[in-house]
């Protein structure tokens, strides 16, 4: 399998302010990306960079396995930043109270299967575009209404923050990996133009910018239905052609007001 | 008394200050209001309006301990201020997203309110995150026990403190609210008409204003907020702290809830109400009923209660709206 990925920053002008981390080994068949969470948490760029660094080669079994990658991970991070945590009174206080936080989706190919899990609001996609069909990992997009689960070296995983499944692959068939706003970008117009729109209007009832967001996408994609090939997903696979494509295509997206504001991290798998 | 600067004024002749700020306010609101999200291009702004006339003095409780009203409340302000601080600390780097304000009244004087940084800060009125980092009075340290992935572990810990407990003087509470509006009206003006979150003030008070009737305050309260972005009205929150008698009225829904106390029927009046994404927060964190309306107040409110009424009005964890607009960065 062969994959591309892109990420840019939020904040203009340079957009190289980036907490997300991705890792893509084809030959391995591995693929991560990890958005570190600003909300809370210090350090949070280098957590995700951290996590997707030692994502293992065998897929996580269940929860204990991964509790156990975290056990064996988290000392390493913790003693090289504790010192530089240490010489400044907020970001000591900061350290040892929120720690750092980040969602993490994971990718690995065995065979014929793709093995993929979520810990927090990441998003997972398998994208058959003979057929127009995307199954999304986690599609309920009332996932973003609330803060996420994280990814924290302070704390041990719930139970209630991953999901894991397993696809099979067939022919035509496309994965990606994205970070939480851009995959809500593509769950929202996916429920809009394949006319499953009763979570979008819910979302839309909100008195939030996501709200805001989900009603945008019931009136934009109006009388487009069955479009979505052509006007989301080919759209985002050209976007990954360079980095400039990239921030253009996510900046356009804002402009329309489809996305809201976040690091955006799309990675693309297809054989 | 330190040296304190009036108002600054923009470096626009007042003509086109005042053309600015109409402009600003004549904005239509967003269809969604209070969802501007909270960056660096677009911060917004906390006033605190900080009683320090002498009868917090008198004595309450705060986790186990007694102490005067003054020291508790300097304590969770304290608090309030490291959790701003906090959220804007970004690897090695304190992010602009709020300017922050710190008033006293009381305190120094009968008459007018002040600000209250000190030091290198004193005279200035709106701190940055990372000014108020620099501008403590001292460093405490504490020890305390912390626990990693299930174990303790004892740390010491250091505690900024910007805010000492004062009680002295009568309650000019008026001077503080007009001094918040000229401080908010400024602020407006230097956001050019940007969508942003629109100023939170939060009047912490356990007495009566020694300088307005009723009525020169609630016009003081209206002409405040009346101030506006395009993602609100300005939200003024007040707490009457506890002389631990009578009953605790956080959020009320109506005023026939305050009974017929005259004193916390004016704090209701005074009082934003509350914008609907912060609903789910109040109710939870307050283990209310889930209502359609909220008045940003509450009467006779022990310390606890003012720790969480601060939660809602600031962007601490326990707020996960304010979050959810602070965290264009999850």
């Amino acid at each position: 399998m062969n994959s591309r990925w892109q990420s840019v920053g939020k904040e203009a002008p340079t957009y190289l302010d980036n907490e997300d981390a991705t890792r893509a080994d084809d030959r391995a068949g591995i693929w991560a990306v990890a958005d570190g969470a600003g909300g809370t948490g210090i350090f949070v760029g280098e957590w995700a960079q951290h996590l997707v660094r030692h994502v293992p080669a065998h897929p996580f079994a269940d929860l204990t396995a991964l509790s156990t990658w975290l056990d064996g991970h988290w000392k390493p991070f913790f003693d090289r930043y504790q010192p530089r945590a240490k010489a400044d009174p907020f970001i000591g206080y900061k350290f040892m109270y929120e720690g750092s936080g980040a969602t993490l989706a994971t990718l690995h190919q065995r065979d014929t299967q793709l093995y993929w899990l979520i810990y927090g609001d990441a998003v997972v996609v398998c994208y058959q575009s003979a057929t127009g069909e995307l199954q999304a990992a986690n599609a309920d997009l009332r996932q973003f209404e609330s803060a996420p689960y994280l990814l924290n070296w302070l704390d041990f995983p719930k139970a209630a923050g991953m999901q894991s499944g397993v696809w099979s692959h067939q022919p035509g068939q496309q994965y990606a990996l994205l970070t939480d706003t851009l995959g809500q970008y593509v769950l929202m117009a996916y429920a809009a133009l394949s006319g499953d729109t009763a979570s979008l209007a819910a979302v839309a009832q909100q008195p939030t910018a996501l709200g805001q967001r989900a009603q945008t996408h019931l009136t934009y994609w109006t009388d487009r239905t069955g479009q979505f090939d052509e006007l989301v997903w080919n759209p985002l696979r050209n976007a990954l052609s360079s980095t400039d494509a990239f921030l253009a295509y996510t900046q356009q997206l804002r402009r329309q007001q489809l996305l809201g504001v976040d690091d955006y991290t799309c990675l693309l798998i297809d054989a | 008394m330190h040296d304190q600067s009036p108002v600054p004024s923009s470096a626009l002749p007042v003509a086109e200050w005042q053309q600015a700020l109409d402009t600003v306010l004549q904005t239509p609101l967003k269809a969604r209001p209070y969802s501007a999200q909270i960056m660096r291009q677009s911060p917004t702004a906390f006033l605190f309006l900080i009683d320090q006339s002498g009868s917090m003095d008198e004595r309450t409780t705060y986790r186990g301990r007694v102490l005067s009203k003054a020291a508790a409340v300097a304590q969770i302000v304290n608090q309030t201020l490291l959790e701003l601080v906090l959220r804007c600390q970004k690897g090695d780097e304190v992010r602009h997203y709020y300017d922050i304000a710190l008033i006293g009244y009381g305190g120094l004087n009968d008459e007018q309110a002040v600000s209250l940084w000190s030091g290198a800060m004193a005279g200035k009125f709106f701190l940055s995150p990372a000014e108020l980092a620099g501008a403590t009075i001292r460093v405490d340290e504490v020890t305390v026990e912390r626990s990693i992935r299930g174990r303790s572990m004892t740390v010491t810990e250091k505690r900024p403190v910007w805010l000492n407990a004062v009680h002295n003087y009568r309650t000019p509470m008026k001077s503080a609210i007009c001094l918040a509006e000229s401080l908010v009206r400024e602020w407006l003006v230097a956001q050019q008409g940007n969508d942003v979150y629109p100023p939170t003030v939060i009047n912490i008070t356990d007495g009566v204003a020694t300088d307005a009737t009723a009525d020169e305050l609630l016009a003081c309260c209206e002409r405040l907020k009346a101030l506006r972005s395009m993602d609100g009205n300005v939200l003024l929150m007040n707490i009457h702290v506890s002389d631990e008698r009578g009953k605790s009225i956080l959020f009320p829904a109506r005023a026939d809830d305050l009974g017929s106390d005259q004193y916390a029927r004016l704090l209701y009046d005074m009082s934003s109400e509350m914008p609907a994404p912060y609903h789910a927060d109040i109710a939870s964190l307050f283990g209310l009923d889930q209502r359609t309306s909220y008045v940003g107040m509450c009467s006779n409110a022990d310390m606890d209660a003012l720790v969480k009424f601060m939660n809602i009005g600031t962007p601490t964890q326990h707020n996960s709206s304010f979050i959810a607009n602070l965290s264009p960065e999850p």
